[in-house]
């Protein structure tokens, strides 16, 4: 379970009559962060990866605390799609070669077959990673961190150009296997298909 | 070698001739060409002057003393250089400027001239500032490709630290970009080296009594070593570097000049 406690984010304007972040993910579970401020969403994908603390309140996976000293161990239980794609790739199956640790061998065929669920032109593995649209390289991003089979998945700021209807099922599928799922979007459709969500809207 | 009276009147009369044709052409150039030649004495006088005595006493502490001071100025002006923050950047440039100088200068020392006269100032200080002075201009450029490309950039070092890669694997593109900007002025120089420097070198070797392999020995040696300090240097640097640079959490610190 990732937890989130009488949460303050860090490096962002609080105002003060805001309430603090309070909220679980389970195993089996999709949640949706439902917002549309990037800097407070950024804020609380960092705190939740680790990658900066809350300036009050904790964060804890499976109970326990996630800070300084545990934050890199927990990471290795994290899949992590960013909105920002701007990456030093020369196709998209260069992320197949990533050096973070992968459970399964994740093969370009077995990318293959994923995108034909999805009616995307497989094609597309081979293509010059600029020239792809960033819903297509975000997807396959997706289907890579759901390949890598790790307990978390965080989505961060999902391309609303995705359909809903058929990302949400796939993501589903893959939490009944004992996964938990946090999607960051400002799409209703997606709010309303997953089980908790967040409202992450503050008017500074 | 006797410094003449008509040697001078040449190095006046060689110096007319740019300002002459400045002059001339109406070049526009004149404040610059001032400025160089007055800072051009300047540092030969002040040079002459700490080699003249470092010559005359000859001691391995002071030598040695010479050779921190060498790296200590090459740290201040690659970190300046780079329009970084001195306060977080000059130790880390400093230690990686050192560990070349002293371990790599002292190497040359002891394969060239053996343990016996490796100490002497004539030999320590002219490879001390050979090494620092290769390291300038490629660990600046270096430096600021680093640290501008993960502030602007950064995207693939989150995406990997998100998904539990370590932080020597999330910067590793970094690194590579930074060795490569590291590596590409001192591949490029090398023509310029050999062509416009070397001959010189290797003549005030010959006049000074050394015999032709032995200069052009040494003239290798000393060309591999500027090729090989520089990313030396830099990966010891950004090793060292890391504790300033980035906070408990993996994030980049503000790294900017007024930081």
């Amino acid at each position: 379970m990732l937890e989130i406690k009488n949460g303050i984010l860090n490096g962002v304007e609080y105002p003060a009559t805001l309430a603090d972040i309070n909220f679980s993910v389970d195993e089996g579970e999709l949640f949706c962060i439902y917002g549309t401020q990037d800097d407070y969403i950024t804020a609380l994908i960092r705190s939740m990866l680790g990658l900066q603390p809350l300036k009050s309140g904790f964060i804890t996976v499976d109970g326990d605390v996630v800070d300084t000293s545990s934050a890199a161990y927990f990471r290795n239980m994290f899949s992590y799609v960013p909105h920002d794609l701007d990456m030093p790739w020369d196709k998209i199956t260069d992320v197949l070669s990533s050096p973070f640790e992968k459970k399964n061998k994740i093969t370009k065929k077995m990318l293959k077959t994923e995108l034909d669920s999805f009616g995307i032109d497989a094609t597309l593995l081979d293509a010059e990673y600029s020239k792809l649209q960033k819903h297509i390289a975000q997807l396959i991003l997706i289907i890579v961190a759901v390949l890598s089979d790790r307990p978390y998945l965080i989505i961060d700021k999902l391309y609303s150009e995705i359909p809903a209807n058929l990302l949400v099922p796939y993501l589903r599928d893959y939490a009944a296997e004992k996964h938990s799922v946090v999607i960051v979007s400002d799409d209703e459709d997606v709010k309303r298909m997953c089980d908790k969500s967040l409202i992450l809207d503050i008017n500074v | 070698m006797n410094i003449s009276f008509l040697g001078i009147c040449i190095v006046i009369l060689l110096l007319c001739i740019p300002a002459y044709i400045i002059f001339t052409y109406k070049l526009n150039l004149l404040n610059k060409f001032a400025m160089s030649v007055v800072k051009m004495f300047a540092y030969m006088v002040l040079t002459g002057v700490f080699l003249y005595y470092i010559s005359l006493w000859n001691s391995v502490l002071i030598n040695i003393l010479w050779m921190i001071f060498m790296a200590v100025i090459a740290a201040i002006i690659s970190v300046s250089k780079a329009r970084l923050s001195m306060n977080k950047l000059f130790f880390p440039s400093f230690v990686g400027a050192l560990s070349v100088v002293i371990i790599m200068g002292l190497a040359i020392l002891f394969a060239v001239f053996s343990f016996k006269n490796m100490f002497d100032a004539r030999y320590m200080i002219p490879i001390a500032g050979f090494l620092a002075g290769s390291m300038i201009e490629c660990n600046s450029k270096s430096l600021e490709t680093y640290y501008v490309g993960l502030k602007n950039h950064n995207a693939i070092y989150y995406y990997l630290l998100g998904n539990g890669a370590t932080h020597g694997q999330a910067v590793n593109y970094f690194v590579k970009r930074a060795l490569e900007k590291n590596m590409i002025p001192m591949l490029g120089k090398m023509a310029y080296i050999l062509l416009g420097v070397t001959p010189m070198i290797l003549w005030s070797m010959i006049l000074a009594g050394m015999g032709v392999i032995d200069a052009v020995f040494m003239q290798i040696l000393m060309l591999s070593a500027m090729l090989a300090a520089a990313p030396v240097s830099l990966l010891i640097t950004l090793a060292v570097a890391r504790v300033y640079s980035f906070d408990a959490y993996g994030q980049l610190k503000n790294m900017d000049k007024t930081a």
